[in-house]
């Protein structure tokens, strides 16, 4: 009865079976049993008997403690003895302070700190090293002893304290270097260290069983917790570190116990909430399905209290699985109860996924305004019916766009105005809607769009301006100055100029082809990925070649093709033939190294991307952003003193995200 | 990547000239000068030539000076702090490598084999010094761990792999000759009778002879190749090094006889009083490193001894020496007065 305290053991026979700490009601009569061995009680729990005894003498009920103490003649003066042990002066005074309250004539023993324990040695001195944690001292003060006094043994209470303290470190240090198998195993050896008051070790080896595989025993583990322990901040925090590790089912289960022993408190309900709520959060980017119960309660919990954010989260859940009727609902849902507008973006994406575009751009054209998303999506579906390209132009489309276009500097949407214009055979439009474009968000197509415009409006002058401007930048343009500028391009030409390469092969198949088609099919080989086809075809324009800038043109291309054939070498011992300054070779070069290189990483050929990069070093330094991606090659291809001595370069020059995030890896690679 | 030693700084010479009697004597004062100087009060022996850290071998060697020099105090808190923080491994083995400046202090969960005998040899001499049952029960766990985990035949050899992790090679096994401590294996085939304990000691014989038939001295680091033959590892120095030094001291320790062994060392290390060759490269590139560490004479004083020279000195241990040279003194002054008392 004074005792109140829960100290459940899992003797690992045990986890095998289901716990035997089973209903809260049978162990709350197990721990009212007095037990003997209970000697080894810590420290906390007999605080909590000693706070309750207290409060029971201020309430005047000494009466009933005068006829316990009749009862029992002798009080219990274990924990007294427990404390002058620890030189726990404290709660030393605390305890005689509870016992004279209990029987006043009683008079706090003589031999208090000085226990005729241990076969008539005094103790104190290797209790006081306990109590500092100086364990491996205890154990040296022991073995001399036995030495020099044959006649000493330690205590059973020092022995059983300082096996317990000293697994602690055990389980401390394995469950750190991650030693899963050692931890379950020390576990076994010192059933002690899995208690109520010690609830962190329960935590860890639950969290071992996990680590091993054996999902099963670890959720036994948080099952006798929950099932054993009475402090609820002890079993909501279980119930958190049980959701970190276990799938859905397991935690459901875990979840209906710590329903059924906390029932509905307040702090019970929210980290519940909070807990089913990050588990659906979790699987927003992918992962696997929530557990079908789990869903279906939170879809009740957001149906009940009308929850506009829950009901949000749920449209995001159901379109990353592609389930867009349910999203739509959803986000529909959300958009009745108040989420606003991230609401509709959702469901304007829903409502394009579903095939409904009709549906989708009426109500994006009515909140395009309040958000970026939903413009966009707007715009796309515009741009979807606005034609071109072979079919007939929208004009009504045409007209809405180009308010939008206007009202929000959109250069991407003038670019598509400027085409439909082409198609209108309105270059004059066209050239105007193209110049928006370049004013708005300078881009090579927006550049190649207007080049066009102009040659069809035989405009030589504005031509020759932008050209000059251009043909160092874009082989596209530059390509047009090599078909003899101001000349209306050929058929090929512009389909190579608007990237639509199989109809340029399919123009440029013919037998008989112009000097400038058979160079516009060689480009248009090139960019189709036909390197063979594209070298030789280089190498008969070269030949053929009238003039220094046609022959330099194609030359150009020949090596850029062999660049993209993986021929570094040939291509930089052809590149000293060429007839291009040094300047130029040196800036094409290594543009042309710097795009291969970047390519070759993103596909994962990590050895090829610094081939390319070291190619790009023998004419011209990496700029930063390759040479962080060099880093990081290195990196990726295990080559760690390399990556190491990269990123801490770069790092001095200018510390960034990736050069810190570089070294970071390298140095915790380097601890394991 | 198991420890390779680097010692820093010079070493202030403190030459005290050495008794000539009461060996046993000056044997103690040089233990007790280690004590003081080298191990922790909570049991932590600490390598002061590496950084301040602690490692399996440094606790087992601790270990094996207290059984042998009957310090039980000593014994049971250095044990104590090795089980609690090293003897953490799933497998039974001990974790080698602890640095108090990090978080988690086990920076390495890797083993080192000769840690592992260590350990498992003091605690087998331990339990019979002082009849403690618990302390056999550790050996036996250990020399078993040791035996499930760390053996590999490869060629005619029979091998101790050096730690469980990183020394498998395609065509054969990264071996380290200095992790044959001769009389740990046999305290090991006494504690658990089984052939293999008998089967590594005459393969380790058989590797020093083969290996001094081969190189001039013993490389700290050799691959065995699967035809038997060695060749120098990729990635470990090519020489005979802080590791190697110990095998003439662990020959005499075990009493084994290999005479071309010690013969090639005590050739190599020149006259006492000198500056000790603790690096010598293989490759006949680079220099020879020398230590003025006094310790070291120990070891030549060992061979001195075992070649029946007349006037050897002793040294006893001056606080001034690091502790890896400290121990290689307290082992060979033992296996000194032990097998050569009248020198």
């Amino acid at each position: 009865m004074l005792r109140r305290w829960c100290r459940w053991l899992i003797a690992m026979g045990m986890l095998a079976l289901p716990l035997m700490l089973g209903q809260p009601n049978q162990l709350h009569a197990q721990n009212e049993e007095p037990e003997s061995t209970e000697e080894t009680v810590a420290p906390q729990v007999q605080e909590e008997a000693e706070s309750e005894e207290d409060s029971g003498a201020s309430d005047g009920s000494g009466e009933s403690a005068a006829a316990q103490a009749e009862e029992d003649d002798a009080l219990d003066e274990t924990a007294l003895r427990y404390y002058a042990r620890m030189r726990d002066l404290e709660r030393l005074e605390a305890e005689i302070r509870r016992l004279r309250s209990i029987d006043p004539t009683w008079q706090p023993p003589d031999d208090l700190f000085n226990p005729d324990a241990g076969g008539g040695f005094d103790e104190s001195p290797l209790w006081n090293l306990f109590a500092e944690g100086r364990y491996a001292e205890v154990r040296e003060s022991i073995a001399e002893l036995q030495q020099t006094s044959p006649g000493y043994s330690p205590s059973e209470e020092l022995l059983e304290q300082l096996d317990l303290a000293e697994a602690q470190e055990r389980l401390r240090a394995a469950a750190q270097a991650e030693q899963w198998g050692r931890v379950i195993e020390l576990s076994r050896e010192e059933p002690a260290l899995i208690s109520c008051e010690r609830v962190d070790n329960a935590w860890t080896v639950a969290e071992a069983f996990v680590r091993m595989e054996r999902p099963n025993q670890g959720a036994e583990v948080y099952r006798g917790i929950l099932s054993t322990c009475n402090d609820e901040s002890v079993l909501l925090a279980t119930l958190q570190k049980a959701s970190e590790l276990l799938d859905d089912e397991r935690l459901i289960a875990l979840d209906a116990l710590v329903e059924r022993r906390l029932g509905q408190t307040e702090e019970a309900a929210r980290v519940r909430e909070d807990l089913r709520r990050g588990r659906l959060a979790e699987r927003l980017s992918g992962g696997e399905d929530l557990a079908p119960e789990l869903l279906q309660g939170l879809q009740g919990e957001a149906r009940e209290g009308q929850d506009a954010e829950l009901a949000l989260t749920l449209g995001w859940y159901f379109a990353e699985r592609r389930s867009w009727a349910d999203a739509n609902s959803w986000f529909q849902a959300a958009q009745d109860w108040g989420a606003g507008i991230d609401a509709v973006e959702g469901r304007v994406l829903a409502l394009m996924r579903l095939g409904r575009t009709g549906d989708a751009e009426a109500l994006a054209s009515r909140h395009a305004s309040s958000s970026p998303a939903i413009y966009r999506s707007y715009i796309g579906l515009l741009t979807g019916r606005l034609g071109g390209d072979g079919k007939p132009v929208n004009l009504e489309v045409a007209a809405k766009l180009a308010e939008y276009a206007e009202r929000n500097r959109d250069a991407s949407t003038a670019l598509a105005l400027g085409w439909a214009a082409m198609e209108l055979e309105e270059p004059y439009a066209a050239e105007a809607w193209f110049r928006q474009s370049l004013n708005w968000r300078e881009s090579e197509d927006a550049a190649v769009g207007l080049a066009v415009a102009l040659q069809q409006l035989g405009d030589q002058a504005g031509f020759d301006a932008l050209a000059a401007e251009w043909a160092g930048r874009s082989s596209r343009i530059a390509e047009m100055l090599g078909d003899g500028g101001g000349g209306a391009p050929s058929a090929a030409a512009t389909a190579l100029q608007r990237g639509q390469i199989a109809s340029c092969l399919q123009l440029t198949s013919g037998p008989s082809l112009s000097g400038g088609d058979r160079s516009v099919r060689a480009w248009c080989l090139l960019e189709a990925d036909r390197s063979a086809e594209a070298m030789a075809t280089f190498q008969q324009v070269m030949a053929e070649a009238r003039d220094e800038e046609a022959y330099a043109q194609a030359s150009y291309g020949y090596l850029l093709t062999l660049l993209q054939r993986g021929q570094v070498d040939e291509a930089m011992q052809q590149m000293h033939a060429l007839p291009m300054t040094a300047e130029q070779k040196q800036e094409v070069f290594s543009q042309a190294m710097a795009n291969m290189a970047s390519a070759a990483f993103d596909n994962g050929d990590y050895q090829q991307s610094l081939r390319l990069m070291e190619a790009h070093q023998r004419v011209a330094p990496l700029p930063r952003y390759l040479a962080e991606l060099q880093g990081w090659a290195y990196l990726n291809s295990n080559q760690f003193e390399r990556a190491r001595t990269t990123f801490k370069r770069l790092d001095q020059q200018m510390s960034t995200r990736d050069t810190q995030l570089g070294l970071r890896l390298l140095k915790e690679r380097e601890l394991k | 990547m198991i420890w390779v030693k680097a010692f820093l700084g010079a070493m202030v010479m403190v030459v005290g000239l050495s008794a000539m009697s009461h060996a046993r004597d000056s044997l103690q004062r040089s233990w007790e000068v280690f004590q003081e100087v080298h191990v922790a009060a909570d049991g932590r022996v600490v390598d002061d030539g590496n950084a301040g850290i602690s490692h399996s071998e440094s606790q087992g060697y601790t270990l094996l000076l207290a059984a042998e020099l009957d310090s039980p105090g000593v014994f049971a808190r250095v044990w104590t702090w090795t089980r609690n923080n090293l003897l953490i491994r799933d497998d039974g083995l001990v974790a080698w490598r602890y640095d108090p400046e990090s978080q988690p202090p086990i920076t390495d969960v890797n083993n080192a084999s000769d840690g592992d005998l260590l350990i498992a040899h003091a605690l087998s001499l331990a339990a019979k010094r002082w009849q403690r049952q618990d302390y056999r029960e550790a050996a036996e766990d250990l020399a078993l761990a040791i035996r499930n985990n760390l053996v590999r035949e490869v060629g005619p050899y029979t091998l101790l792999i050096p730690g469980s992790e990183g020394f498998d090679q395609d065509d054969g096994l990264v071996v380290n000759p200095s992790y044959w401590i001769f009389a740990s294996l046999e305290e090991m085939q006494e504690l658990d009778p089984d052939p293999t304990w008998q089967a590594l000691i005459d393969s380790g014989r058989e590797l020093l002879r083969d290996l001094i038939a081969t190189y001039p001295l013993i490389p700290d680091w050799v691959v065995v190749q699967a035809d038997g033959s060695f060749a120098p590892t990729e990635d470990l120095p090519w020489e005979s090094g802080y590791n190697a030094l110990r095998v003439p001291l662990y020959l005499a320790g075990g009493g084994v006889e290999e005479a071309e062994v010690p013969g090639a060392f005590a050739r190599s290390w020149g006259d006492e009083g000198t500056p000790f060759p603790v690096i010598q490269p293989l490759d006949g590139e680079a220099e020879v490193e020398f230590n003025d560490d006094p310790a070291y004479d120990a070891l030549r004083q060992l061979l001195a001894c075992a070649r029946q020279e007349q006037g050897v000195g002793q040294r006893s241990l001056s606080p001034e020496s690091f502790y890896y040279p400290a121990t290689l003194l307290l082992l060979s002054n033992l296996y000194r007065d032990r097998g050569f008392p009248e020198c």
